[in-house]
C-alpha cells in the first residue's frame, strides 16, 4: 500500500481530479499521440504567437498518471518561448528515464519522480510530453518557412 | 478428485503471496513441464531428423512424440499438425500461403469477426489491401456474442473464408464455433478457428468440429512460450505452398528448381524448437490426466463468481454476456478510474490482472470502451484468489476517493 501511495501522491491525484488544462484551443495546432500498450490517446493544443508559447491544452482519456502529467506540462508550457519549451521536456524525459536531472531545473515536474520506480508507468507520465515535443517541432519547422 | 489445492502444489510460482488472475494472457506451468524442459537439454538435446547418433533419435523421439501427444489431444493426425510459434504466426502461415499460393486471389471476400484478437484480424485485412480482396465483417451483439444469423449474413455475401475465434480474448465470449463451421462447410467456405482461448478451457477436436484449421499456443495452456500449433486439414494443406523456405522442409535442391517435403515438414522450415515442443507436449499429458468435466465447473463457477459479485458494486461496470457463454474471462472497468491505475492498484493487493486493450480493439470499440480491465481465471486458481480480488474492488474508494 505504502508503494502505491509513492505512485499516487496527493499532489498527483489533486491534478487528476481538477484538469485546469483541460479542453481543445479553437484555431491552435494540435497533434494526437498514443500510448501504444495501453491505446490511450491524448491531444495537446499549443498556441503560439511570436515563438512564445500564450496557450497550452490537452484533451484525452488516460490514466491519473498521464491526465496529471498532461496538466502540469500544459501549465508549466504556458509563456515559454518554443526552443525554451523543447528543452524543458527533454529535461523531463530524460529525469523519467532515470538520468540525473538537476531538481532545481524541474519545478513542478518533480511530483512525478515516484513515477520512476514504476517503468511501466513511465511511458504514461511522457505521453503528453512526447506529444507535445512533436508539435513543437512541427510548429518550428511552421515558423522557419514562414521567416 | 480433482482439487485446486492439491493441484495448485505442482506450481512453484503459486506458492507466493499472489492471486493470478492473468491466465489468458498466459498461464503458469507445472513442475512436469519445467522438468521435461530441462531433461531435454540435459539428457537428449540434439537436432532432429538430421543425424543417426543416438542422441539425434532421442530428440526426434522427443519431437514427434510430442506432436503425437497433441494431435491425439485434438483428434487430428500427427501429418496435420505443424509447430509454430504460436497462434500468431499459425495465422500468419495461412494467409501468406494462401495468398501467395494463389488460393485467394483478387476479388475474393474474406470474413472475420470484430471480436478476433488483433492477430486473426491484421493479416487478413493487411494481405487483402496488398492482394486486392475483400474484407467482410461479422458484427457482435453489445455483449460480444456472435449470432448464427450475422455470420450466415456474412457467409451469404460469397466469402471464400471465414476466420474465427472460438472464445474472445477480450469478453471470454464461447462462440457457437460447431455450428459456425457446420454453416460454413454447407457453403463450401473455408473456415480458420483461432483456438488460443478456446483449446484451454475446451475439449476440441477437430474433426467433430469441422474446422479446416485451427490455430493455438502452448503458453496459454501450461506449455512453455514461443511454441504453438497449426492443425490444418490433410488435402487442404497439401494443396497449400510453404510459409517459409530453407532446411528441413525441401524434399530435392537443385539449382533450377526445389521440390518439398512431405507433410507436416513442408512447413517446418529451420531448425525447430524441440524443447519448446516437449515442454508443449507434457503441458497437454498434465491436461489430459485432469476431469474436464470438474475443470470447467470450477472455472465457470469462479469466474461467475467474479461476474455476479462486481456486478452487485455500484462503482463497477462487468462487461459479456454474464451467461452460460462467457467463462474464464471477465471484462471490466471502475467508474471514474483508468483500467491502468486499477490494475496498479490491484498489485498492492497482490492481485495480478491486465489492463488494456487486449489487443482486440475492434471489440471494444464495438462496446464503447477504449480500454478494460481483466481478470481470467484457470483450473488452478482458488476461491481465495476471487476473494482477494473482490475485496481490494470493494476497498479502493479508500485509495481512490472519488471513485463511485
Amino acid at each position: 500500500m505504502d508503494e502505491l501511495r509513492e505512485l499516487y501522491t496527493d499532489t498527483l491525484m489533486s491534478f487528476y481530479l481538477a484538469p485546469d488544462r483541460k479542453g481543445e484551443i479553437a484555431d491552435a495546432q494540435g497533434l494526437e499521440g498514443k500510448n501504444l500498450s495501453c491505446g490511450d490517446r491524448i491531444k495537446v493544443f499549443l498556441q503560439v504567437e511570436d515563438g512564445v508559447i500564450k496557450d497550452a491544452k490537452f484533451t484525452g482519456y488516460g490514466c491519473v498518471i498521464s491526465q496529471s502529467s498532461a496538466t502540469v506540462m500544459c501549465r508549466m508550457l504556458l509563456n515559454k518561448r518554443l526552443d525554451e519549451a523543447k528543452e524543458m521536456i527533454d529535461r523531463f524525459i530524460d529525469f523519467m528515464q532515470g538520468k540525473d536531472v538537476p531538481e532545481e531545473l524541474l519545478g513542478d515536474a518533480l511530483y512525478f519522480e515516484g513515477v520512476r520506480r514504476f517503468p511501466s508507468r513511465v511511458k504514461c507520465a511522457t505521453l503528453a510530453w512526447h506529444t507535445a515535443k512533436e508539435l513543437i517541432q512541427k510548429l518550428k519547422g511552421i515558423q522557419s518557412d514562414a521567416g | 478428485m480433482f482439487s485446486p489445492e492439491q493441484i495448485r502444489k505442482d506450481f512453484h510460482i503459486l506458492e507466493e503471496e499472489l492471486a493470478y488472475l492473468d491466465n489468458a494472457a498466459t498461464t503458469q506451468k507445472p513442475d512436469n513441464v519445467i522438468n521435461a524442459i530441462r531433461h531435454y537439454y540435459m539428457k537428449q538435446n540434439s537436432n532432429v531428423h538430421r543425424s543417426n547418433y543416438e542422441l539425434a533419435e532421442l530428440a526426434t523421439q522427443a519431437f514427434e512424440s510430442s506432436r503425437r501427444t497433441i494431435a491425439n489431444f485434438i483428434g487430428s493426425e500427427p501429418e496435420e499438425l505443424i509447430f509454430t510459434r504460436g497462434t500468431t504466426e499459425s495465422i500468419n502461415l495461412l494467409a501468406y500461403s494462401f495468398f501467395v499460393g494463389g488460393l485467394i486471389e483478387a476479388g475474393d471476400k474474406i470474413a472475420v469477426t470484430i471480436a478476433e484478437h488483433h492477430s486473426n484480424f491484421v493479416p487478413w485485412q493487411q494481405l487483402s489491401k496488398r492482394f486486392g480482396t475483400e474484407m467482410v465483417y461479422v458484427d457482435t451483439d453489445d455483449e460480444g456474442r456472435i449470432s448464427l444469423s450475422e455470420v450466415k449474413k456474412a457467409l451469404d455475401k460469397g466469402v471464400k473464408l471465414l476466420a474465427f475465434t472460438g472464445m474472445s480474448n477480450s469478453l471470454g465470449v464461447v462462440m457457437p464455433y460447431v455450428e459456425i463451421c457446420h454453416l460454413a462447410k454447407e457453403r463450401g467456405v473455408l473456415t480458420v478457428l483461432d483456438g488460443a482461448q478456446l483449446v484451454p478451457h475446451h475439449k476440441v477436436n477437430v474433426k467433430e468440429v469441422g474446422c479446416d484449421f485451427m490455430a493455438f499456443s502452448a503458453h496459454k495452456m501450461l506449455g512453455p512460450m514461443g511454441i504453438g500449433a497449426l492443425y490444418g486439414r490433410r488435402e487442404l494443406l497439401e494443396k497449400m505452398v510453404p510459409f517459409l523456405y530453407g532446411g528441413e522442409m525441401i524434399d530435392e535442391v537443385t539449382l533450377e528448381d526445389t521440390t518439398f517435403n512431405v507433410l507436416p515438414y513442408k512447413f517446418e522450415a529451420g531448425t525447430p524448437n524441440v524443447a519448446g515442443t516437449v515442454g508443449f507436449g507434457e503441458a497437454i499429458r498434465y491436461l489430459a490426466r485432469l476431469e474436464w468435466g470438474k475443470v470447467q465447473e470450477h472455472v465457470k463457477k469462479l469466474a461467475d463468481v467474479l461476474i455476479h459479485e462486481l456486478e452487485r458494486i455500484p462503482y463497477v461496470e462487468v462487461y459479456g454476456p454474464k451467461d452460460e457463454t462467457q467463462h474464464s474471462i471477465v471484462s471490466f472497468n471502475i467508474k471514474g478510474l483508468h483500467p491502468h491505475d486499477v490494475s496498479q492498484y490491484l498489485n498492492s493487493w497482490k492481485v495480478a490482472v491486465r489492463s488494456g486493450h487486449h489487443c482486440a480493439q475492434p471489440q471494444l470499440k464495438r462496446i464503447g470502451v477504449p480500454a478494460t480491465c481483466r481478470a481470467s481465471v484457470y483450473f488452478y486458481n482458488t476461491e481465495r484468489d476471487v476473494e482477494r480480488m473482490l475485496e481490494a474492488i470493494k476497498n479502493i474508494t479508500n485509495e481512490f476517493p472519488w471513485v463511485g
